[in-house]
């Protein structure tokens, strides 16, 4: 079918555009740390480092090259996945991404699970009430949601949970493969915490786009056929107005793995966001610099997944080809 | 379902006005920003925290913090002997653990998270306007160019980006402003864009540009005019995003320096105290809230009256 | 025995402004077998008529009075299964704009596939739906034959295009297909071909006239093009704000007009074979509709109003002309008499 064709052609269009937008993203994020104030010869080697040795590190790191000459060698080796030594613990960053990943990946997907779980159901009510008491309740909830620094949730909750000792974790995080129930139990009040804006956010769009799309002509073309009103609703209508919400939910993904760095400060969970601002503190660029580049490309990637699950629910949009 | 009636003759609605009718757009916005009471209460809000902002910068930098100091407490003097207390009638939202009273802080506090925000996002707003217009209006390269650019930045998450920047930048008011502006620059870039596109397309901007109008006057005397009820809209979501960015960035330690007071500041300074201290944890927090609320609340009524096309929400 | 009878619609809408009387007080009765032209300018409610019919009028909107009478059953009387039941099936709608008028995720035949299923074999599941299981290939047989009856050419292949993918003239013949399909006894076409091309239009209009015979059916067709309605009807209907103005055989009505409004619509018609009149335009304007006049609604542009005509709106006048069913409503044929 022609229809698969056109889903390839996309998302090989999508690939050529993610190339260059990574490289500026790399290449960005790149200027910005080497921007940063400090020598990272005497980040590394500390206060007591003589001139000497300072100098014989600067040049085994090649500090003293051209910047592109520098970036240049700082790419290929990402490219084949050596995102370089942290100043600090001279571990391998690469490593320590990967050790740290699943609590935040844990974390994220905990939240998206909320988001969804809460905001599509309740986003479908509304559009399906509008107006009406519920309606009217569930725009004011979601209000507040986008309202409230996700932080400050995450303190509120633990200062109720915390008279309530022991019921669900309030510090750290077990991962569900060790664990599940307690891996569980120590997601849900990050979880709750992170996703909330998101649960809003969910809500909002879905109740606008779905009101649009109920008021859009083939909705009444349909109903003057005979056609009936539960299958209306759910196969015409919300297959149309979920796809802005996919795309919004995409891009949130980002968000997501903004929001944790706050979120793991609030509860003590190991995860990237953590280690990335303890980075910052300690100056410790490569692994600033490698985090930086690991989630761009992860965002890049869902990015382009998303577009593509977008087109293949659109035929608009693999066919006629409008960009965002 | 069915239109109201066919009395309108078909093309009226597609008319192309030369210019939005300004006084009624602006009547139309007060007269629905009076009826909501919802929409009241996010401008009483808005208005009175920026009231609160100058009060408090004249207080602070030319009055020296008498006025404050007269009326309440001394945001910055320390009573050790008072350290945390609950909140009292002395006291209404308790002291910190230096003893200062936490109302007078929460209030010099709102001046940073006004002015962070309100000044972040004029600058994204500006720069963001510009290069959507020139990416919508020349289109081609430039818009590939122009619109791959702002991806670049918006494959950051948008505190990640603040934090790597203020890396770069160092600490201080005008960084803070800065690194967050550079981050709500994509989203105004897009709005404008997209608006302008379909201005672009409507007759009047054909007929200024058969007039010989040079294309710098089309762009900003005749399109921009009429994009600019998204963005207004827009602006006012991007404030509160703003606000809580900042509070986020001085939580994590990474904000204006003490001994300004921050709402963000505040509770990063008071986790340690969470057990014990809930009113340290309790009002900045909620100071926050209602700001970003009030915010948010004018973004809502704004758009419901200018803009009956939702656009998006932007980045949170 | 009339397919559809209406008596005395009333069509409000309640807005801000005020209350709209869309429709006012509007008899039509449509026989089998005939094409009745409804004409009328913008405003006239003719759009609202059909739609007060089909009963989708959705707040701000209300049919405030009157009986609609469909093969004998009282429409307003029915239960929404009923009427759900009705729609497509004995009682269906060609809508002006096709583009809008068609979900543009969904492919053109699977959209005419639904319809058909919907009315032989009723609502489905709709997990079945999604998962496509509702779809039988007997169906899209007889979806690409009713493709291939308006004139589609490549039916086969047109069944798995999008919406998007037809032109305007072609996405109208398939909504006439869709119109036709499950063979209802009237369609309403809600003027499908204004936004046409003339030769499309014509196209579509000598394909509608074969359907309508060939299936004895009846329809009712709304325009604002006097020509239209002189080329297809068999009987016209002319609103005014609301209001029928004038009904009758159209060759009686259109060569003997008997209330002025017709007479200026049709002087109005720029003639070819009468190049140095002057092009003639009906003085003023539509009322406001919030703001309807007491008396006549056409007296203030009527050139041979009076006094009476300010006091009340006229009566409709039976038999004003030699043949058949030809009514107006003006004072002056009362003077005739």
């Amino acid at each position: 079918m022609s229809d698969s064709n056109d889903l390839l052609f996309y998302v090989g269009k999508r690939f050529l555009w993610a190339v260059p937008v990574l490289l500026g993203a790399s290449f960005l994020s790149y200027i910005l740390i080497h921007l940063a104030p400090g020598d990272p010869a005497q980040i590394i080697l500390g206060r007591r480092a003589t001139q000497e040795q300072l100098a014989q590190l600067r040049q085994e790191m090649a500090l003293n090259k051209p910047v592109y000459v520098q970036y240049w060698r700082y790419l290929s080796d990402a490219a084949v996945g050596d995102l370089g030594r942290s100043y600090r613990s001279q571990q391998k960053v690469a490593t320590m991404i990967a050790q740290r990943l699943p609590y935040t990946l844990q974390l994220a997907v905990g939240s998206l699970i909320v988001a969804l779980g809460i905001g599509l159901p309740t986003g479908i009510y509304a559009s399906l009430n509008r107006n009406e008491f519920g309606d009217h309740v569930s725009r004011i909830v979601a209000l507040l949601g986008i309202s409230i620094p996700n932080f400050w949730l995450g303190l509120m909750l633990i200062l109720l949970i915390a008279v309530h000792v022991g019921v669900v974790p309030i510090y750290g995080m077990t991962l569900v493969t060790e664990n599940v129930l307690a891996g569980f139990l120590s997601t849900l009040l990050p979880a709750v915490a992170l996703g909330t804006a998101l649960t809003a956010l969910i809500m909002r769009m879905l109740r606008g786009s779905l009101l649009d799309e109920i008021n859009k002509g083939y909705v009444q073309t349909a109903n003057a056929y005979g056609i009936a009103e539960h299958e209306i609703m759910y196969v015409y209508v919300l297959k149309n107005g979920l796809l802005p919400t996919i795309t919004v939910i995409g891009l949130q993904l980002g968000y997501l793995l903004g929001g944790s760095v706050v979120i793991e400060t609030v509860f003590g969970i190991p995860g990237i966001g953590q280690m990335t601002l303890d980075a910052i503190f300690k100056q410790d660029f490569p692994v600033i610099q490698g985090v930086v580049l690991f989630v761009a490309t992860v965002f890049v990637a869902v990015n382009i997944l998303v577009d593509t699950l977008y087109a293949f629910l659109d035929p608009r949009i693999r066919l006629g080809g409008e960009s965002t | 379902m069915s239109t109201v009636t066919e009395s309108t003759d078909p093309d009226s609605d597609r008319d192309a006005h030369t210019e939005r009718d300004y006084s009624t757009a602006r009547e139309r916005v007060l007269s629905q920003v009076r009826q909501s009471p919802l929409a009241m209460i996010g401008a009483s809000i808005a208005v009175f925290l920026l009231l609160l902002t100058v009060v408090t910068l004249v207080d602070r930098h030319l009055l020296n913090r008498t006025l404050i100091t007269t009326l309440l407490h001394d945001p910055y003097a320390t009573h050790p002997e008072n350290r945390l207390q609950a909140p009292t009638l002395v006291h209404p939202f308790g002291t910190d653990e230096q003893g200062r009273d936490i109302l007078v802080r929460v209030i010099y506090g709102a001046k940073t998270s006004v002015i962070v925000g309100v000044l972040s996002v004029t600058f994204a707003s500006i720069v963001g306007v510009a290069i959507g217009s020139v990416s919508a209006y020349y289109g081609r390269i430039v818009d590939m160019a122009g619109m791959r650019l702002m991806d670049v930045l918006l494959s950051f998450p948008a505190i990640l980006l603040a934090i790597a920047l203020m890396a770069t930048l160092g600490r201080g008011l005008e960084n803070i402003i800065l690194a967050l502006g550079v981050v709500y620059v994509p989203t105004f870039a897009r709005v404008t864009r997209s608006e302008m596109l379909s201005q672009k397309e409507q007759e009047y901007a054909d007929a200024a540009r058969v007039v010989g109008y040079p294309d710098r006057n089309i762009i900003l005397k005749e399109l921009l005019p009429n994009c600019l009820t998204p963005i207004i809209v827009q602006a006012t979501f991007s404030i509160a995003l703003a606000i809580i960015a900042e509070a986020a960035l001085s939580f994590l330690g990474l904000g204006v320096s003490p001994p300004t007071p921050t709402w963000g500041m505040m509770l990063s300074k008071g986790k340690p105290y969470i057990t014990d201290a809930w009113w340290y944890m309790l009002f900045p927090g909620l100071a926050i809230m209602v700001t970003v609320l009030g915010f948010n609340l004018l973004g809502d009524s704004l758009r419901d009256a200018l803009d009956p096309q939702e656009q998006g929400e932007g980045r949170i | 025995m009339s397919l559809l009878n209406v008596r005395n619609l009333r069509t409000h809408f309640h807005t801000e402004e005020g209350t709209v009387k869309a429709v006012d007080g509007v008899d039509l009765d449509i026989r089998p077998g005939e094409i009745v032209g409804l004409v009328g300018e913008s405003g006239s409610g003719k759009s609202v008529t059909a739609r007060s019919i089909m009963q989708l009028i959705e707040p701000p909107g209300e049919i405030v009075d009157g009986d609609i009478e469909f093969k004998g059953d009282s429409l307003r009387a029915l239960s929404g299964e009923r009427i759900r039941r009705l729609r497509g099936k004995e009682l269906s709608m060609v809508f002006q704009d096709p583009m809008s008028a068609f979900n543009p995720t969904q492919t053109v035949g699977r959209q005419l596939h639904d319809v058909l299923r919907t009315h032989r074999e009723g609502p489905v599941s709709i997990t079945n739906r999604l998962l496509g299981r509702d779809h039988s290939p007997e169906f899209r047989e007889e979806v690409v034959e009713a493709l291939d009856a308006v004139g589609i050419p490549s039916p086969e292949e047109r069944y798995g295009d999008y919406p998007h993918e037809f032109s305007g003239g072609m996405l109208q013949r398939a909504m006439v297909a869709m119109a036709t399909i499950c063979d209802p006894d009237l369609i309403l076409a809600d003027e499908p071909t204004t936004a046409l091309d003339v030769t499309i239009e014509r196209q579509i209009l000598s394909l509608f006239r074969d359907l309508v015979d060939n299936r004895d059916a009846a329809a009712l067709w709304i325009t604002h093009d006097l020509s239209v309605v002189a080329a297809l009807c068999d009987r016209v209907i002319v609103m005014y704000t609301g209001k029928v103005m004038e009904s009758g055989p159209v060759e009686e009505v259109l060569s003997n007009p008997r209330h002025p409004y017709t007479e200026e619509l049709l002087e109005s018609v720029p003639r070819y074979d009468e190049p140095d009149d002057e092009l003639h335009a009906i003085e003023g304007s539509v009322p406001m509709p919030t703001d309807l006049p007491p008396g006549c609604v056409f007296a203030d542009r009527c050139p041979e109003a009076h006094d009476r005509c300010r006091e009340a709106h006229p009566p409709m006048y039976a038999n004003v002309g030699p043949d058949g069913d030809h009514r107006a409503a003006c004072y002056l044929l009362e003077e005739e008499r």
